[in-house]
C-alpha cells in the first residue's frame, strides 16, 4: 500500500520562532556538536597515550585554522549546552515556569554562552598565546 | 520485579487482569532515562568547567606537561570521570535524538545498537588512554 503523505504538526513552515523554541532546538543541535567533539576528545586522549610524536601530530592538527574553527565551535556548543542544561535542571526542581521567566532564562543562556566563549578565547590567547 | 507488579493487578492497579497478563501498560520505569540524563548532566557541570580551566592553564600544552598533569591521581580520576559521564550522557541523549528523528524501524534499531557499541568502545579507549598517559605510557 502506497503511503500517503499526511501533514505533520508542528507546521514548521508557518511556525513563528520564539526564544523558547529556538533555544530548545539549539539544545539538540549543540548536543550533536558535542557528540562530534567527543570524537576529537577521544582522538586527542589517544594520541597522548601513543606517545609524544602522535601527540604532536594531534596538536598540529588542532592548531591549523580548521582545528581552531572546530575547537571554537565545540566551545560554543559546550557553553550553550552547559548554560541551557543548568536551566533545565532549574526547571526540574520546579522553578521558573512563568512565561516571563522562561523568556528571561533563554536570553540569559544566550548571553552566558557569548560571555563564556569570549572569556575563554581571550584567556586562551593571553595565557597560551601563539595562535 | 517491582513491588507493584509482584502484588498483581488487584493491589490498586487500574489495569485489567488480561492487560496485566499480557504485560500491557506502563512498566513503572518510564522516568529512568530522564533521571540518569539529569544525573550525568549534574556531574558534567563541574567536571567540564574544571577541565576547561585546566586546559587554559596550559596542562596540555605539550606531551610532557600532559603526562605530568595526568600523573597526579586526582587529575587522573576526575578526567576519567569526565570521559565516563560524557559517554554515559551521550548514550542516553543521542539515543533520544535517534528515537525522535529516525522513523524507519530497522535503521532506528541499528542506530541504537551502533550508538551503544560506539559509546562502550570509545569510552573504554578514553579511560585506558588516560591511565596509560598518566602512568607514563
Amino acid at each position: 500500500m502506497a503511503k500517503r503523505k499526511r501533514p505533520l504538526s508542528p507546521h514548521l513552515s508557518v511556525y513563528k520562532g520564539q526564544i523558547s523554541s529556538v533555544v530548545s532546538v539549539m539544545q539538540r543541535i549543540t548536543g550533536g556538536g558535542l557528540a562530534v567533539g567527543l570524537g576529537f576528545f577521544v582522538y586527542w586522549l589517544g594520541s597522548a597515550a601513543y606517545g609524544p610524536e602522535a601527540y604532536a601530530t594531534a596538536e598540529w592538527f588542532l592548531t591549523t585554522w580548521f582545528g581552531y574553527l572546530c575547537l571554537f565551535g565545540f566551545s560554543v556548543c559546550l557553553y550553550f549546552h552547559l548554560c541551557n542544561g543548568v536551566r533545565h535542571l532549574v526547571w526540574d526542581i520546579g522553578w521558573g515556569f512563568e512565561i516571563h521567566q522562561v523568556n528571561a532564562g533563554g536570553i540569559a543562556v544566550l548571553a552566558g554562552t557569548v560571555l563564556l566563549t569570549v572569556l575563554t578565547w581571550v584567556v586562551a590567547v593571553i595565557r597560551l598565546g601563539g595562535m | 520485579m517491582t513491588l507493584r507488579s509482584a502484588l498483581g493487578p488487584a493491589a490498586g492497579s487500574k489495569r485489567s487482569s488480561l492487560g496485566h497478563a499480557r504485560g500491557l501498560g506502563t512498566t513503572g520505569r518510564g522516568t529512568e532515562h530522564w533521571y540518569w540524563e539529569r544525573l550525568t548532566a549534574l556531574a558534567l557541570v563541574p567536571l567540564s568547567v574544571w577541565f576547561v580551566v585546566a586546559l587554559l592553564n596550559g596542562v596540555a600544552a605539550d606531551h610532557a606537561s600532559m603526562q605530568a598533569w595526568l600523573g597526579v591521581t586526582g587529575n587522573m580520576v576526575l578526567t576519567i570521570l569526565l570521559a565516563f559521564f560524557f559517554f554515559w550522557h551521550a548514550w542516553i541523549a543521542v539515543g533520544v535524538v535517534i528515537e525522535d528523528y529516525v522513523h524507519d524501524e530497522a535503521t532506528k534499531i541499528g542506530g541504537m545498537i551502533a550508538l551503544k557499541f560506539a559509546c562502550i568502545l570509545f569510552g573504554t579507549f578514553s579511560v585506558v588512554a588516560i591511565i596509560r598517559t598518566g602512568l607514563g605510557g
